[in-house]
């Protein structure tokens, strides 16, 4: 375990460091400064503008400053904003945060609910309904479910409002639409994992010694049986987070997937690159948590890899 | 007892062909069948339609904006007066024909990585998957908003993107395929035989792969078209006046209080199709890959 542990901290750690880079490299190779206005600054003012952005140093410097900056977690200044990125970073990622655990917990909730269900009723009709819902969820993405809910919920019935993010109920509709759609893949997921586990002689064995039914998918299957899910948790995440984006955009929300879409539209690059950097964190450590769990789970992925 | 079967001189029935097998058993499936057909109608609505319908996809009209759907304008118009019908059809177009192409760049990337890294296996082989695991693990979907951003929204730029996103589970895929089937007994008489490596990897490992990239080339189409909406919907995608099905839904987002059909029609063939492509591609899994059946 030990090995293993070392091993995929270290990808985690390369992962991370690749990412802020890649972005850090695109950044540069950027055509065009970034304080390029309509109206030519003058040669004085463009020159304190690059000192006090540290621009006047060469790409390498700037690169390191940068790390450095981040191990002290500060994110450097915004270029469009008075704001520093620290500031609009702590202002939009609990919101983005809050949206997320909740879709995540919107998934987990159908998914697990769905798929379970779906493998113990095998080719019986709670299996066909589900897995058509799942289809449907899969074919749906979150730009056309937004939408529609929209109109459905906030336009013609007046149930729900259509956007903002104030009360609890503004916080409903951007969590069902992020998550539905990754409570349609988990609702696979499980199902195949479940199917697979129900099909293996230790369950008969555990059903043959008489033990009750309960206790039978509680301590025998479901730890086999959710290895996949759990597996899958991690590309979840991965894609609640871009699913944020545009979420955000749909019900106006004002959290960092918009605020990314945003300073790159702006082309903001400090504070591109600190969305980046923030997001990149989070997935690493999200992939890192999963991938723990499933060593933990699965004795196998131990031995195989160490 | 079971009856003993009588010694015959009957030769055994002719053989069927892999792809022959495989068609009977996808035609036997009706869902994936429909899918199919539904598919064929929809790329040729958006491929001949634009031709038939006698609006170009940019012709405005001020006199008519907004107009409700009617025989003129089946699904009524936009802001500009443009048909809305035609701009179905070239937004079909515009993500089919991203959904086809930037699949082709993904099977030949993925393909290729992943042939020759199974083949050569060992370390190399394990240091090239290693390098996709890398690249599997990074948000590519920050990347691609970031160089649509920065360096201009063409369409060149978005199909390198979209594929350079996708190749990696096709990578996988070949990977896992090649590494199981080079031990076997006809890659090794080809080695014996003295046949250089690329020929081994092209003539005798990758046929054998074949069906296994088809099952994925198909599923990997609806996820482009997915990735590319998803884009155009942010406003990164295919530029105006150019439609896409993302932009057209976006545009329809927009409207919805006053238009429901501007957001409710696109939103239709766009879901369409992701459906119809998931199922075929489904059903082919079902008719290539017979083992994979998880039920």
């Amino acid at each position: 375990m030990g090995r293993y542990l070392l091993k995929r901290l270290l990808q985690a750690v390369v992962v991370w460091w690749a990412t802020i880079t890649i972005a850090f490299v695109m950044l540069k190779l950027t055509p065009g400064d970034p304080f390029s206005t309509e109206r030519a600054l003058s040669p004085q003012v463009l020159a304190q503008l690059e000192a006090h952005y540290g621009l006047d140093q060469p790409a390498w410097v700037q690169y390191l400053r940068y790390f450095e900056g981040l191990f002290h977690g500060d994110f450097g200044p915004s270029y469009t904003s008075t704001r520093s990125v620290n500031e609009i970073l702590g202002q939009t990622l609990p919101v983005s945060l809050e949206l997320g655990a909740w879709a995540l917990l919107v998934a987990l909730a159908i998914g697990l609910g769905a798929g379970t269900a779906a493998a113990l009723k095998h080719n019986r009709w709670p299996d066909y309904t589900v897995m058509s819902f799942a289809m449907l969820g899969i074919c749906l993405p979150t730009f056309v479910l937004g939408p529609i809910f929209q109109l459905l919920f906030g336009v013609q019935w007046r149930l729900l409002p259509v956007s903002g993010w104030f009360a609890a109920d503004h916080r409903i509709l951007p969590a069902i639409t992020l998550g539905l759609v990754y409570g349609a893949i988990i609702a696979r997921v499980t199902r195949g994992g479940m199917l697979e586990v129900l099909s293996q002689d230790f369950l008969k064995t555990a059903r043959a010694k008489g033990l009750p039914p309960m206790e039978i998918l509680l301590r025998h299957t479901l730890r086999g049986g959710l290895l996949p899910t759990v597996s899958y948790l991690g590309p979840a995440i991965a894609g609640i987070v871009s699913g944020s984006f545009v979420i955000e955009t749909i019900f106006q929300i004002p959290g960092l997937g918009r605020q990314f879409v945003q300073a790159a539209l702006n082309r903001d690059l400090t504070l591109v690159l600190g969305t980046v950097t923030v997001y990149a964190t989070l997935i690493t450590l999200a992939n890192l948590l999963v991938d723990l769990a499933v060593a933990w789970l699965d004795p196998r992925v131990r031995s195989h890899h160490a | 007892m079971p009856e003993q079967v009588p010694p015959t001189e009957k030769l055994p029935p002719p053989g069927r062909s892999y792809w022959g097998d495989a068609w009977s058993r996808l035609a036997r499936n009706r869902l994936a069948l429909i899918s199919l057909w539904v598919l064929v109608g929809i790329t040729l609505f958006c491929v001949v339609g634009p031709w038939l319908r006698g609006y170009g996809f940019n012709d405005q009209d001020y006199a008519r904006v907004f107009a409700d759907p009617s025989g003129a304008f089946p699904f009524g118009t936009d802001d500009l007066g443009r048909d809305q019908m035609v701009r179905i059809m070239v937004g079909g177009r515009v993500s089919l024909g991203i959904g086809l192409t930037a699949t082709a760049v993904t099977l030949i990337i993925g393909v290729l990585y992943g042939a020759v890294a199974g083949y050569a296996g060992g370390r190399l082989g394990a240091l090239m998957m290693r390098l996709v695991d890398v690249l599997y693990a990074m948000p590519f979907t920050i990347f691609v908003i970031m160089l649509l951003t920065f360096f201009g929204r063409n369409m060149w730029l978005l199909f390198v993107a979209i594929g350079a996103v996708e190749w990696l589970t096709m990578a996988r895929m070949v990977y896992g395929q090649v590494r199981s089937l080079k031990e076997r007994d006809f890659v090794l008489a080809a080695r014996m035989l003295g046949q250089p490596w690329y020929r081994i990897v092209w003539r005798h490992l990758l046929p054998n792969v074949l069906g296994v990239i088809v099952v994925y080339a198909t599923l990997t189409v609806p996820s482009v078209i997915l990735l590319e909406s998803f884009l155009s919907f942010l406003g990164l995608g295919v530029q105006a006046p150019r439609p896409s099905w993302g932009s057209l839904i976006k545009f329809g987002a927009d409207q919805m209080t006053t238009s429901p059909h501007l957001l409710i029609i696109p939103a239709l063939f766009f879901s369409v199709t992701l459906f119809c492509l998931n199922f075929l591609g489904d059903g082919l899994r079902d008719a290539l890959d017979p083992q994979s059946r998880r039920d």
